[in-house]
């Protein structure tokens, strides 16, 4: 059933296991697994830290509270030295030369970091076949997609082939891979965790997620790499440390989504929906249905506002200073041109562009403009809900995942991140995904209010642990 | 339908290549989106505020202070091309 980060540790501390075995075995298992989930491994230096960790257990000295936990890390989160590339071309050969505020975090915590996990490019899709590297595949049936973009973190935690990862979450690129491969995945309030060194893609919506076996070990490391960032300027004030166990449904009020069938979901994941709802019933809770009056406005407003933001964010990709460089050119602007059309894939290209004809100022950006009244609606709206209802809660992704290779070529469905994952992005809430039954299944997502992740935390604590 | 012109003048702002053979089909998927995209319209109304980032404070711009930043060698580190501790490139156009 995975890793747990209480047990590998208590392994470690009880002699029964070494920490170098442990990341060895972690290793082992990628190649066996043959999945696709990383990109780069960092083999020797992982080793090289299990034994200084070896040696630390063995001399009983002061540990941190991630010693000895392997993770898979996003390749679009900065590593000193270790290849970050984005899963593109254009960053294939680019190394950074510091580290995100997370992995600053993880590193002085005596976290492992095995290697940078497979994503889409760029972060822009939601099955990792826009990867530059190829595709990963789904670890409980190879045959699927493992979802996006952070494909290669829940692939990782799910094949056992790390015990956390890190992922980013612009529209349920956590959430929805977490879902597809049955483990959990949370998206944070937007600035509890800090994005200094994380490539950005659509700026207001992004932020570092994590990925992993349970919400206990989801909140280990959120106590770890959450908190204020003076590097990250939308960063909220006040640390991080959070508690678990308190939480009680019985007697709360719970916002479910009105005419759920309404919207086109599979079957499979309708009845472990509503089974959900029936254990969140035995656990006490009142259900109460709830419109969403701008629901319907959220797929657009995503696809507009992150359009843009892809436009603006990537525009410093230019081949000069680091990235893909084409020498054939014979102006300044067909240099930026060879440079940026060699390195980007189809889909980022179609994506800058389309963002770049929303932001043209030639019909004064009505459309952008619009998407950022609907923004704040659904935000208010949003608002409250959560004034009047514990929670918003709703299945994780509509669909099962789909065959890999089946990629539909339908121009809005590519954007169609699923409604209710860009419901928490849009609005800046934090959403949890969790699972409900073994293998490939449907998950439950669980929106609170902002900066009540603690509450939202403890809640899906509460629900995992629920009696069957 | 948006045009073809407008699809090159878009990559052209965008600094990026279209290939001609492609012009038609993101055209085709760009008009969809932008129909779709219509549906926003229904809520164009002038008394709807805008929200463009969701922040508990206002962002102050720091003191202009100067301090020591990356090493020179670090920020050349992946250029393609360096020289005698610049960037460089295979030549100099307009």
């Amino acid at each position: 059933m995975g890793y747990k980060i209480s047990e590998i540790q208590g392994k470690y501390l009880s002699g029964e296991l070494r920490v170098e075995d442990f990341v060895k075995s972690n290793f082992n298992k990628i190649r066996e697994n043959d999945l696709g989930s990383y990109i780069s491994l960092d083999e020797e230096n992982a080793l090289e830290i299990a034994r200084i960790i070896d040696e630390k257990i063995a001399n009983k000295e002061e540990l941190g509270s991630l010693f000895g936990i392997t993770f898979a890390v996003k390749d679009n989160i900065s590593t000193k030295d270790l290849r970050t590339t984005c899963a593109s071309k254009m960053l294939e050969n680019y190394i950074p030369i510091f580290d995100a505020s997370v992995i600053e975090r993880l590193k002085a915590e005596d976290a492992i970091i095995l290697g940078k996990a497979n994503m889409d490019e760029f972060a822009m899709g939601s099955s990792s076949e826009t990867s530059y590297f190829g595709p990963t595949k789904n670890p409980i049936d190879k045959s699927l997609i493992p979802g996006g973009s952070s494909s290669g973190s829940a692939a990782a935690v799910a094949g056992d082939e790390a015990i956390v990862a890190l992922g980013t979450d612009t529209g349920g690129s956590v959430r929805q891979p977490a879902a597809y491969c049955n483990i959990v995945g949370y998206y944070p309030s937007y600035g509890l965790i800090s994005r200094y060194g994380v490539v950005a893609m659509g700026n207001t919506f992004d932020q570092v997620g994590l990925l992993a076996n349970s919400v206990e070990d989801i909140v280990k490391v959120l106590n770890v790499v959450g908190g204020y960032d003076e590097k990250d300027p939308n960063s909220h004030e006040g640390q991080v440390d959070y508690k678990l166990g308190a939480y009680s449904f019985i007697g709360k009020k719970i916002a479910i989504v009105k005419d759920i069938e309404s919207f086109n979901i599979d079957k499979v994941v309708l009845d472990d929906y509503y089974r959900a709802l029936e254990d969140l019933k035995n656990l006490g809770a009142e259900l109460v249905e709830v419109e969403i009056d701008h629901l319907k406005y959220a797929n657009m407003i995503y696809t507009v506002l992150v359009s843009a933001e892809v436009s603006s964010n990537l525009s410093r990709f230019d081949g000069i200073r680091f990235g893909y460089h084409d020498s054939n050119y014979s102006s300044t602007q067909e240099m930026y041109i060879a440079s940026r059309s060699g390195g980007f894939g189809d889909e980022v290209k179609r994506r800058i562009a389309l963002g770049t004809l929303l932001l043209s100022s030639n019909n004064d950006q009505v459309r952008y403009k619009r998407g950022l009244k609907g923004r704040k609606l659904l935000r208010d709206e949003m608002e409250r809900v959560l004034n009047d209802f514990d929670f918003f809660i709703s299945p994780t992704s509509t669909k099962l995942p789909n065959k890999l290779g089946e990629r539909k070529d339908d121009p809005l469905s590519v954007y169609d991140s699923g409604t209710f994952n860009v419901l928490a992005n849009i609005s800046s809430l934090p959403a949890i995904s969790l699972p409900i039954r073994e293998g490939i299944s449907g998950s439950i997502q669980i929106i609170s209010k902002r900066f009540e992740d603690e509450k939202l935390l403890d809640a899906a604590y509460a629900f995992e642990r629920r009696q069957r | 339908m948006i045009t073809r012109e407008e699809i090159i003048k878009i990559y052209g702002l965008a600094n990026l290549h279209i290939a001609d053979e492609d012009i038609d089909e993101v055209r085709e998927k760009f008009s969809t989106i932008m129909d779709y995209a219509d549906i926003l319209k229904e809520i164009d109304k002038d008394e709807n505020e805008i929200l463009e980032l969701v922040t508990d404070k206002n962002v102050e711009l720091r003191e202009d202070l100067i301090k020591p930043s990356v090493k020179r060698s670090d920020a050349l580190k992946n250029s393609a091309m360096t020289e005698y501790g610049y960037f460089k490139l295979e030549r100099v156009v307009e």
